[in-house]
């Protein structure tokens, strides 16, 4: 018995020609559905059909139809629909609202009027299903990219939906964090889930789909070519960190003495909440040290923040690289950066409109233009596919090239195996 | 359109003093104002076209002239950064919102800064006839100078139909004033003395401010809010 079905579904984007969606035909039923393809083909669109944002929230124009958990996608208010899917966004700051954990967890079932003893037991349930019991009574504003992405996944468990959809759940966990995520869907009914990183779900997939321009097929291409390493020889000392102690509300990381040098890249791995993102942030000055001292050559320091959106804010993809290109005073050509990240074609195109995976590289394109003397990257690759991946490869390799200290915080096995030449995991406040 | 039967309302309100009845009491005059915007309001959302996203939209517009506002209490003589909001809403989104947009924008803005007074009715519809006109020149002509150009005539309207409401108020001004039971001709002609001396170059700063502000902010606001519409929209083939 399927849970959701489209039928002859076509979808086009407010003002876009090429639809998002053509023609699409599926049948979901019981078990975990996976959907894979290139950034920008379509995964995120189909997905949102699921609960009406596709087409309620976005507008456009579309044609056929379809059912979910017996309800009529085109005349059902979203608001119905959101009782019976639950559904986990690729960024999880744009999901949670509440201040603390609890209260983030409870938000739908008090939109539901809930009794509040039934509230307790299913926000209970829900925290412990995603290993995420111990942060109940933190503040969301202190909790990790990672954390966050349980803290949402359990907000949507303990609404008991019909149907589970999840939109790149574990782009930015750490393997503890994205095996956490993957357990707690092992118990549910329905699961629509679309990723780039397959490692561990294949296995778990009763059905497996792939998206790209818009038309959906069975089945899912893995194809994986190892790349030969380029051996690079580090210069002089590019950034320098003494004594340091920092965090964004007390010291997460403290006695932190570090030095990397011009050319090199250095990988930050560790958990979620290990203070990778603090690490870099401190790096960059975004975050005045509570001790030691941060030493960092002259020039630019390109910073890319883990929530890619929050930086673009100009009205193109073009005009964000020449901003920066003018504003470092550069003179290398906007054309080259965007061929760089593959953004020629999107160049025209208002940032906030593209998928995660696309803003993503228009967001790297936008801080790495203009040569930078030191580029510091969280979580580059979330959201990417493989072969946006290998251009953030091939960028990384130029910047080492031109002299640049790259220091990339990352959960992305492969890029720090394609491209670091050292790695440091940062938990429980250290770095070794 | 409903809009317009709500702006009658208005109509009345403004010219009760000028059919020999008497100065209209303060409270009831809130009462009609406010009564007509959620009147309005409540037709609109039962008839689906004032959905939970325009409405937000109508609430976050309101707030943010709120703060235009605090920070700028009293403008240079008329001008005030409120209308601009107001015009572009209207002219984006259409009459009915623009009305809506201007008189809660008002209502809302009082509230914030204290300005709540026997004038905050007769604001209310003058702000919303601002956004309202705007909207109507939206449906005919829809550019930037067009939209420039409602903002210099509803700026000297604005202060023109306002001062209808307080010079009914000024009595014993010869030639100036108000004199009830004179001939329309001579009472227009007072008005128009009146509006010339008092007015004129007060409303040209708000004129011509409007038309700064559409000018030079306008593509970028006008293009979010058309983004926003587009949104909204959705065809089912």
């Amino acid at each position: 018995m399927a849970i959701a079905s489209l039928r002859g579904l076509s979808y086009w984007y407010p003002g876009q020609a090429r639809p998002a969606l053509a023609e699409v035909d599926l049948e979901v039923g019981d078990g975990l559905t996976l959907v894979a393809g290139p950034s920008g083909g379509g995964k995120s669109s189909l997905l949102r059909c699921f609960n009406g944002l596709v087409p309620h929230f976005y507008g456009g124009r579309i044609k056929g139809g379809g059912e979910v958990a017996g309800l009529d996608l085109l005349t059902t208010p979203t608001r119905r629909l959101a009782r019976a899917v639950g559904f986990v966004f690729q960024n999880p700051e744009a999901q949670l609202v509440s201040p603390v954990v609890e209260g983030e967890v409870a938000f739908g079932l008090e939109n539901l009027a809930m009794p509040r003893r039934e509230m307790r037991r299913r926000v209970e349930a829900a925290l412990s299903a995603v290993g995420g019991l111990a942060l109940r009574q933190r503040r969301v504003t202190t909790l990790s990219g990672g954390e966050r992405q349980l803290v949402a996944l359990a907000s949507v468990l303990a609404m008991e939906p019909r149907l589970v959809v999840l939109d790149e759940p574990t782009s930015q966990l750490d393997p503890e964090g994205a095996a956490a995520v993957i357990g707690a869907l092992a118990g549910l009914p329905s699961v629509v889930l679309a990723e780039h990183r397959l490692d561990g779900l294949a296995a778990l997939a009763t059905r497996q789909l792939t998206v790209e321009e818009g038309r959906v097929r069975e089945g899912i291409s893995t194809s994986r070519a190892p790349e030969p390493r380029r051996p690079r020889a580090p210069g002089g000392v590019a950034w320098r960190l003494e004594g340091v102690a920092a965090g964004p509300a007390g010291p997460l990381l403290a006695g932190i003495d570090l030095v990397g040098r011009e050319g090199e890249v250095v990988a930050l791995t560790g958990p979620n909440g290990g203070g990778k993102t603090t690490l870099l942030r401190t790096l960059a000055g975004l975050l005045k040290p509570l001790a030691g001292r941060v030493i960092r050559r002259s020039g630019r320091t390109a910073y890319l923040p883990q929530d890619p959106g929050v930086l673009l804010h100009r009205p193109t993809v073009r005009a964000e690289v020449e901003l920066t290109l003018r504003r470092s005073g550069s003179g290398e050509l906007a054309q080259v950066v965007l061929g760089e990240m593959g953004l020629l074609e999107l160049a025209g195109r208002y940032p906030r409109d593209l998928s995660a995976g696309e803003r993503q590289r228009a967001a790297i394109a936008a801080v790495v233009a203009g040569s930078p003397a030191l580029a510091l990257l969280d979580e580059p690759t979330r959201g990417m596919d493989p072969a946006a991946a290998r251009r953030l490869r091939d960028v990384v390799d130029r910047l080492a090239g031109e002299g640049c200290a790259v220091v990339l915080a990352t959960h992305d096995r492969e890029l720090v195996e394609a491209v670091a030449d050292r790695v440091l995991t940062v938990s429980g406040g250290e770095v070794r | 359109m409903i809009v317009a039967l709500a702006s009658l309302a208005g109509v009345a309100l403004f010219l009760w003093p000028y059919l020999g009845l008497g100065p209209f009491p303060a409270a009831p005059a809130l009462a009609v104002a406010g009564g007509a915007v959620v009147l309005l309001a409540a037709i609109e959302a039962a008839a689906r076209r004032l959905d939970t996203r325009l409405l937000a939209l109508l609430a976050a517009l309101a707030a943010v002239d709120a703060a235009l506002r605090l920070v700028l209490v009293t403008g240079i003589g008329g001008f005030s950064p409120i209308f601009f909001l107001i015009l572009c809403a209207g002219f984006v989104f259409g009459p009915t919102f623009g009305f809506l947009t201007g008189a809660t924008a008002l209502l809302v803005s009082a509230l914030a800064t204290g300005g709540v007074g026997p004038w905050l009715p007769y604001q209310m519809f003058g702000a919303g006839w601002v956004g309202m006109f705007a909207g109507l020149v939206g449906l005919r002509w829809h550019s930037l100078p067009a939209l420039a150009v409602a903002g210099l005539l509803s700026g000297f309207a604005f202060g023109l139909v306002l001062d209808l409401w307080d010079w009914s108020y000024l009595r014993g001004a010869p030639g100036a004033g108000f004199t009830p039971g004179l001939p329309p001709a001579a009472v227009i002609a007072a008005f128009g003395r009146f509006y010339l001396v008092t007015s004129a170059l007060y409303d040209a700063f708000r004129a011509f401010g409007n038309v700064l502000m559409v000018l030079l902010l306008g593509p970028p606001v006008l293009a979010a809010m058309q983004r926003l519409k587009a949104r909204f929209t959705l065809v089912v083939e």
